[in-house]
């Protein structure tokens, strides 16, 4: 190989090769730390809710009556919506996961409001939850039926709580939590009957996404959540928002949507966020890419003359093409080490200023490989037309 | 000279089209990229009220528990909100020129024309105060009085759009709405006002459209009813009725004066102490005396209105708008001297160093001012994907005329320096080394 004669008119002209260097050295930098950024977002909105995000729909409904029986609005609704066909299950739920609504408060081990205390997102529902929701019951049992508590007035709690089993651990540890108590700041003690799997917050990003419990309670005004056939999902959501607009004239019913469309909601500036670093990552290559075949092509034909005489005495078409392959790898490799240096030095700026994530260690050795790939393919072009040149060409012109 | 010069230019990028729109592209691309997000991030970080915003103020008191700061950061600082009977004591204060509570909260409305269905509109509860402290434009009638304000006045003042719908955009003062079933006589239309970002109750989002219409803070209070925004406790209390509720430590609305000199802020500040200092006597205000008044574009930013995101974007696109201009480095090099020889003949035909430079200087400014018409299409384009992909910047992300003007200036200023160093070396070319291998 020829390395040292590239080295030295590397040398001879070092411009060219400096400011491809810095390129891909910079290029290194922004695309590996957008990709940390991505990776961030993708695996935030990659967390599983615990329930079928494709199977629901939630409907919102005011009642603008100064009294409401709030238990036989209730049964009307249910009845009307079981009337349709299709429906697997309807329940009556104050929030939903990632809809961006809801409340928290902070439960106590003890009547001690000094005691240890966790912050729980809290759901109130109705007994048909369950199925509505599609969660698993993994210790003790449900809420029954006569257990449930309608429009209770302010500063009431329910007497019974079935838990997430991370809050079971959170709060009790090892020990079993069926038939323990959690206890609000004022000392009311509420009696934890089961624990389900997997439920997160209705919102992200503040408290743990998973500390989450559920009371047995149907507030007035609480939205309708329906379970459907996720292929008849799109179709319901008209025909329930008719049904229960038909229920009672007087009311507002609306804003019908699909959870998913409401997580879409939630998540949508990181999913802007994404789409916008990713355009910005291709551009930067492509760009890059661009540069080092502009300038390639610009070297093969200031160079013809030398690549006719090296032609002329012996050189094969290969060695041509092998020659600016590697004068390209080894600019590349400089930029890449360069890029080390910016790559880290960006990442510990951004951790620093933007609570980014660390760089995953795996990055380095598949960007490395990636800017190799982009550098050879894009000098393959102009290499192949430098290896084209006529060893002719170096009898005319001297 | 200058058109010559223009000429030759013309032609030298004509002669290599896919070098000189690599060129022209790089720029384009480094500029849309660079004002896509640059324009976003102007208009997060504008003044809403530039007229006012420094004789506005929204009011912090620290009420909030004694074993912690609301906020943690720089040492603990007071909730953004206040108590209802706090801010009740605060409007009972005739140090500001203008004050007003306020909360966000929706109704359902509706008018005696039977062929409109009733809609859920969004409104703001707020006093008098809110319209002239915020300049707010009135197209028919005028703001409610201080005494409808005492007595709960069933009155409401629409927004254009409302009204446009409501009452066919029609002088309606006098006319009834009904809101949530009962009668309000409307007394005001304001005109078009989107404040951007909306300063004034941040929990639903800065970016978000002005309310439908406005009624009196203390309707929804004799009508026991809450604010659709953020509640804060941080009190185990007993809450059984709306009454406790009021009397609760809980902060949930906003408080916003209008204090023209300083001797009004100055008195306003020790009124606020001294109110702070009275509750302290009763047991509550039990942190260290931290009373603020903010104007508006200290809130923005200690509401952090301009998210992380945003500036890391600017950071990156600025990083590849610098990658950008590398590119350009290399070409123009590379393209200014494979036309070395014709320098060289051109400087033995007695040209000066300085034609030279300017000859190329005018071939790179040719290339900025394409560059940065390119990279303004760019922009806008990157702009109506981002409307496209957020929901709630409808308004955020539009040109203006000086991100136009920006763009342009930052392509051409890009364009120079990347043109710099190959002018600079073009232009000391030796004639006498190109003219021997001619």
């Amino acid at each position: 190989m020829e390395f040292r004669p590239i080295i030295s008119t590397l040398f001879r002209n070092k411009t060219g090769a400096v400011l491809i260097a810095l390129q891909i050295a910079l290029t290194m930098a922004v695309v590996v730390n957008a990709v940390v950024v991505i990776e961030d977002r993708a695996a935030t909105m990659a967390k599983p809710t615990g329930v079928d995000d494709d199977r629901l729909i939630a409907i919102n409904i005011a009642s603008l009556a100064d009294e409401v029986d709030v238990r036989a609005e209730y049964e009307q609704d249910m009845a009307a919506v079981r009337a349709v066909s299709g429906i697997e299950s309807v329940s009556k739920i104050e929030t939903l996961p990632l809809s961006n609504s809801g409340s928290a408060t902070s439960y106590h081990i003890s009547d001690d409001p000094t005691s240890a205390s966790t912050n729980v997102a809290y759901y109130r529902v109705d007994h048909a939850a369950l199925e509505t929701l599609g969660v698993e019951i993994t210790r003790g049992r449900w809420f029954r039926e006569d257990e449930i508590v309608f429009d209770p007035p302010d500063g009431h709690d329910s007497k019974v709580t079935v838990i997430a089993d991370f809050v079971a651990e959170e709060m009790f540890g090892d020990e079993d939590p069926i038939g323990k108590y959690m206890y609000t700041s004022l000392g009311t003690g509420i009696e934890v009957i089961g624990t389900y799997d997997l439920l997160s917050r209705p919102w992200y990003g503040w408290g743990e996404f998973y500390s989450t419990v559920m009371f047995p309670v149907v507030e007035r005004n609480a939205p309708v959540v329906v379970r459907v056939d996720p292929l008849d999902r799109d179709r319901m959501v008209d025909t329930i928002e008719t049904t229960l607009a038909a229920v009672d004239q007087e009311r507002l019913v609306g804003d019908a949507r699909t959870l998913e469309s409401m997580i879409a909601r939630t998540y949508q500036r990181d999913v802007a966020m994404n789409r916008m670093l990713s355009v910005v990552m291709l551009l930067v290559v492509l760009i890059t890419a661009l540069g080092i075949v502009g300038l390639a092509s610009f070297t093969v034909m200031q160079r013809r003359k030398q690549i006719g005489t090296r032609r002329a005495i012996g050189a094969q078409r290969f060695h041509i093409v092998r020659y600016f392959l590697t004068e390209n790898w080894i600019v590349t490799t400089f930029g890449i080490v360069l890029g080390l240096c910016l790559t880290f030095a960006l990442n510990a700026l951004l951790i620093n200023e933007y609570n980014l994530p660390k760089l995953d260690p795996i990055l380095l050795p598949v960007s490395v490989l990636g800017l190799w790939i982009v550098g050879l393919a894009a000098t393959l072009g102009p290499a192949r037309t430098a290896a084209g040149v006529d060893p002719a060409i170096a009898t005319r012109s001297i | 000279m200058f058109s010559y010069y223009a000429k030759l230019a013309l032609l030298s990028l004509k002669r290599n089209p896919l070098l000189s729109s690599l060129m022209v592209g790089a720029i384009a691309l480094g500029i849309g990229v660079s004002m896509t997000t640059l324009t976003l991030y102007y208009v997060m970080s504008s003044d809403p009220m530039p007229l006012k915003s420094d004789r506005v103020f929204a009011v912090q008191l620290d009420s909030w528990s004694p074993d912690e700061p609301y906020y943690e950061r720089d040492g603990g600082a007071p909730p953004p909100q206040l108590t209802y009977r706090d801010a009740m004591a605060l409007m009972g204060s005739d140090i500001p020129t203008h004050h007003a509570t306020m909360m966000h909260r929706g109704f359902a409305v509706r008018t005696d024309n039977k062929d409109l269905r009733q809609e859920y509109k969004s409104g703001r509860a707020t006093y008098a105060g809110f319209f002239p402290m915020f300049d707010v434009p009135f197209i028919y009638g005028a703001p409610w009085t201080q005494s409808q304000d005492e007595a709960a006045a069933r009155v409401v003042v629409l927004s254009r759009a409302t009204n446009d719908k409501l009452f066919g955009g029609r002088d309606s003062v006098g006319e009834v709405a009904y809101l949530d079933n009962e009668p309000f006589r409307v007394v005001g239309v304001i005109d078009t006002w989107q404040p951007m970002p909306l300063f004034y109750d941040l929990n639903n989002g800065a970016f978000t459209e002005t309310e439908d219409l406005f009624v009196p803070f203390t309707v929804p209070i004799s009508k026991e009813q809450g604010a659709h925004g953020s509640t804060n406790c941080w009190k185990p209390e007993m809450i059984e009725s709306y009454q406790d509720f009021l009397q609760s430590e809980c902060v949930w609305v906003q408080h916003w004066v209008q204090l023209d000199t300083a001797e009004q802020r100055d008195a306003y500040q020790s009124f606020m102490d001294g109110y702070a200092t009275e509750q302290k006597a009763l047991g509550r205000f039990q942190r260290p005396l931290d009373n603020r008044i903010n104007d508006i574009m200290s809130w923005l930013e200690f509401r952090e209105v301009v998210g992380d995101d945003n500036r890391l974007l600017v950071v990156l696109a600025f990083m590849f708008l610098v990658i950008c201009l590398l590119n350009t480095v290399g070409l123009m090099l590379a393209k200014f001297l494979n036309r070395a020889p014709l320098i060289g003949v051109r400087r033995a035909l007695g040209a000066s160093k300085k034609d030279v430079a300017f000859q190329h200087a005018v071939e790179v400014f040719l290339i900025g001012v394409l560059g940065g018409l390119g990279g303004l299409l760019l922009s806008y384009l990157g702009l109506l994907a981002v409307r496209n992909w957020y929901r709630g910047y409808e308004y955020l992300a539009k040109l203006n005329p000086e991100m136009v003007l920006t763009a342009i200036f930052l392509a051409i200023v890009a364009a120079i320096i990347a043109g710099l160093y190959p002018t600079w070396h073009i232009s000391r070319i030796q004639p006498a080394v190109h003219l021997k291998t001619q």
